[in-house]
């Protein structure tokens, strides 16, 4: 009798830590989805500031500056462009997305230090 | 009897939970590993990009270009792996300088350029023509694990440490 009921608490118990374990199990995975969703992210953004660059340095200074949406339609973010300091003859992209979060009730800031951001400094071509 | 079950079902637990807890650490280090040497790879192709048109860019303004183009043509290299590129002309050393600042500004090491002839120019009686401009250049990966052991320069140690990505450029015309 005694033998039984302590293999039922024992059975009790396990089920107890898997319960317990199981929300754990299930962050870790959903943290590890939110990484590879920020290194997506993080490979779109340099997509998108090589071509934003490319197109800056072209030799048509009359079209219009191009934008992040031209170049990436679903994308949301922010996009600064200019030249280094003391070099007229580059021009910087920099492109900020807003991170997509995967986690329930969680939303990044845009400058969040790990939300995808990236930079190109290419040269003006010759006119 | 009772409590030797019992001890071995607790190792058995014990044993599945640490076999499960690692399994979640290395996929979770795997990830992370994996996230960086994408970006990092994404990086470098940008940067060699940047590299390869910037130089290509610099050399259509530049004085001694038609210099360079015939010194190329003629066999003399400019190559950043060649010990005496002095027969290409000043042009090359101007050429390799602003590739090495592109490169920086782009947070990327400059490991190789080479300015050579452009095949479409390369004609008997031609003279001077376009350039083509190939750039080889590498990108810390920003190990997750253990970075310390990374070497400051590549080249030396593991190449995990290193995205590394070329890039080329033709004169248009």
């Amino acid at each position: 009798m005694r033998a039984r009921r302590g293999r039922a608490g024992e059975h009790g118990s396990q089920s107890v830590e898997l319960v317990a374990a199981l929300p754990l199990v299930g962050l870790i995975l959903l943290l590890a989805w939110q990484c590879i969703v920020l290194a997506r992210q993080q490979v779109e953004a340099q997509a998108d500031a090589r071509e934003l660059a490319r197109q800056a340095v072209l030799c048509a200074r009359a079209a219009p500056q191009p934008r992040l949406a031209d170049v990436d339609a679903g994308a949301t973010g922010s996009v600064l462009s200019g030249s280094p300091p003391g070099h007229a003859d580059l021009v910087r992209v920099e492109v900020r997305l807003a991170p997509t979060s995967v986690l329930p009730d969680v939303t990044f800031p845009t400058d969040w230090p790990l939300a995808p951001h990236a930079v190109v400094v290419m040269r003006r071509e010759p006119c | 009897m009772l409590r030797a079950r019992r001890v071995r079902a607790r190792g058995a637990a014990a044993l599945v939970l640490l076999s499960a807890m690692s399994a979640v650490l290395t996929g979770g280090a795997g990830v992370v590993d994996v996230a960086a040497a994408m970006s990092a790879q994404a990086h470098a192709d940008s940067a060699a990009d940047a590299v390869a048109h910037g130089t290509a860019a610099f050399l259509l303004g530049d004085a001694d270009r038609d210099t360079l183009s015939i010194a190329v043509q003629a066999g003399s290299p400019c190559d950043t792996d060649e010990q005496d590129d002095s027969g290409a002309g000043p042009a090359c050393r101007r050429a390799v300088a602003a590739a090495r600042t592109l490169a920086a500004a782009n947070h990327a090491v400059l490991r190789r350029l080479l300015v050579g002839p452009d095949p479409r120019d390369m004609r008997e009686g031609r003279g001077a023509g376009r350039v083509l401009v190939e750039a080889h250049v590498f990108v810390a990966r920003g190990m997750p694990i253990n970075p310390g052991t990374c070497p400051a320069q590549p080249g030396s140690g593991s190449d995990l440490c290193w995205a590394e990505a070329w890039s080329a450029a033709q004169g248009a015309g």
